[in-house]
């Protein structure tokens, strides 16, 4: 198994690990989630259908509640949903597809590997080769600015720095999927915002397919081509926003008004939450 | 004074008193015992306590010394007994732990019986294992492996069930097996609770060799002091409690030293904290 950069020809269908390749398209199909709650069945999900172009960027937003986890996690493989299913690259989700990279909220850093050796656990559990794993975590932290902190442990950044190299742990088997769960949610408003200018950077260099669940609208905005909006009552998809926005983007995207629209658009449908 | 020299002098203090407290964590407790020996040799000088009714520190000192040979062996027994009933039990008690981290049925149908079966006094039990295996090792390791057994059990459950789910799906988004899964994961967060519990049960096993020589015996520490605690030979009785005490401290720290090893990240974490 060799590793390729950029997205050349795929052949011999998906293979495991370091691989490029073409990237590939998500169907959420007809899927509901429920679960026993007092005696009555609740659902977390009812009858969402989702399609994901290949390398597109959609994030997932709503309130607390509405399922947005769930579905993430129901993508991952690493739950099944009551009923429906989800295809990726036209195979369905049996269990947590190949070429898939994984971020929580929290950075679910191992306290006792260092930085380099936590990056390096995807090619571990991924049996990968460890010199070209080690090379490709190396370019990894050069750009995520953490090269002199390689031999450190967890406990000794902080959180940014934490979040950081769980970004390299996700991406360095260079996965065609990502499945991001409010990774920057623990985050102060500035560093916040430097992540988010990191993910698109290093999403930019080769585009993955994102699924990307968050509650800010802010950040959904800024990082996707299409934001889903979620309301929390049914765990339905209420709409389906593009965002027509130039990239890369900065901050003074913001204050661009398709920008303003696709906020505003999202805003309206959580408004009456509060009376 | 400048600015600077202020700072400075703030930071010396400040590294002043860290000096101090590594001083004091290492040389007061052993300047309390010191003066605890002290009072005591002088107040059995100067009462004129006879050696029947308190023997002086000395005294003591002495007893270990004549007896060196005899005392020796006994240490070599007694230990013996500890450390193997120590490591069976723990040898027992992870397995078990890990099987109920896995197996909510198991848990649910054995912990309630493990934890009654607590409440059965070892003491009581400890004749009928020396009228089933015999006055020599075998009733005292059982003994000592009893008692044991369960803070290792204990702590191990409670330390397998502080595994983050997230990082359990983080790693089975990776495609790990099961056993990855337990040794990337699982195993070293279980582990500073598990060497917790450890650590309790290496006090505990020594007590438990002891009750099993108390109860019947032919050698060891435990035996020799009631040997001599009936012949009235209080400095031999102190020697043999001295020498249990190293036994059970030098067993504690052996365990403290494998725990830095094993779990450094741990350590060091209590060590910030201070």
């Amino acid at each position: 198994m060799t590793m390729r950069k950029g997205s050349g020809p795929r052949n011999g269908g998906p293979e495991p690990g370091l691989d490029g390749g073409s990237d590939i398209p998500v169907s959420v199909l007809d899927v509901s989630h429920s679960y026993p709650s007092r005696g009555a069945l609740a659902f977390a999900l009812s009858r969402i259908s989702l399609d994901i172009a290949p390398g597109q960027f959609v994030s997932l937003v709503g309130p607390s509640g509405c399922g947005k986890s769930t579905l993430l996690m129901i993508v991952a493989g690493l739950r099944r949903p009551t009923s429906g299913h989800v295809e990726i690259d036209s195979v369905p989700v049996t269990e947590p597809y190949s070429s898939l990279g994984v971020m929580f909220q929290t950075d679910q850093l191992l306290e006792w590997l260092t930085v380099t050796d936590n990056i390096l656990l995807q090619a571990r559990i991924r049996r990968l080769p460890e010199g070209q794993a080690r090379a490709r975590a190396e370019v990894l932290l050069e750009e995520a600015g953490l090269s002199s902190f390689r031999q450190f442990f967890p406990r000794q950044l902080s959180g940014g720095m934490r979040q950081r190299v769980a970004i390299c742990r996700t991406l360095l088997h260079d996965p065609r999927l990502l499945l991001m769960d409010e990774p920057f949610g623990a985050l102060d408003a500035l560093t916040r915002d430097r992540m988010l200018r990191f993910l698109q950077r290093t999403w930019l260099r080769r585009r993955a397919t994102v699924l990307f669940v968050t509650h800010s609208v802010d950040e959904a905005v800024f990082l996707s081509d299409r934001v889903i909006v979620m309301s929390s009552e049914a765990g339905a998809i209420v709409d389906d926003v593009p965002v027509v926005l130039p990239r890369p983007r900065a901050t003074l995207t913001r204050s661009q008004p398709a920008f303003g629209t696709a906020v505003a658009r999202i805003m309206s449908y959580f408004e009456n939450d509060d009376d | 004074m400048t600015e600077g020299s202020r700072r400075y002098g703030i930071a010396s203090r400040k590294e002043g008193a860290a000096r101090a407290t590594v001083l004091g964590r290492w040389a007061l407790p052993w300047l309390v015992i010191l003066v605890v020996l002290v009072v005591w040799q002088a107040v059995v000088a100067i009462g004129h306590v006879p050696d029947f009714v308190l023997p002086s520190p000395t005294a003591v000192l002495h007893s270990i010394w004549y007896n060196q040979s005899e005392l020796w062996s006994d240490t070599l027994t007694t230990g013996g007994e500890t450390l193997a009933g120590l490591a069976i039990s723990v040898a027992i008690a992870v397995p078990i732990a890990v099987g109920f981290s896995y197996s909510r049925l198991l848990e649910t149908a054995v912990y309630p019986l493990v934890v009654a079966s607590q409440a059965v006094p070892k003491l009581a039990i400890a004749p009928l294992f020396i009228l089933w295996f015999g006055v020599g090792f075998q009733s005292k390791l059982l003994i000592a492996m009893l008692i044991a057994f369960f803070p290792t059990l204990v702590n191990t459950v409670a330390g397998l069930a502080t595994v983050p789910p997230e990082s359990v799906y983080l790693v089975r988004s990776m495609g790990a097996s099961e056993w990855q899964i337990f040794v990337h994961v699982r195993m070293p967060y279980a582990l500073p609770s598990f060497f917790a519990g450890v650590k309790v049960a290496s006090t505990l096993a020594v007590i438990g060799a002891l009750i099993g020589e108390f109860v019947g015996a032919t050698s060891g520490l435990g035996y020799t002091l009631l040997e001599a605690n009936a012949n009235l030979q209080l400095d031999l009785v102190f020697a043999c409690i001295v020498l249990l005490s190293v036994l059970g401290i030098a067993l504690f720290y052996a365990i403290v030293l494998l725990e830095r090893l094993v779990v450094p990240w741990a350590s060091q974490r209590a060590e910030a904290s201070r």
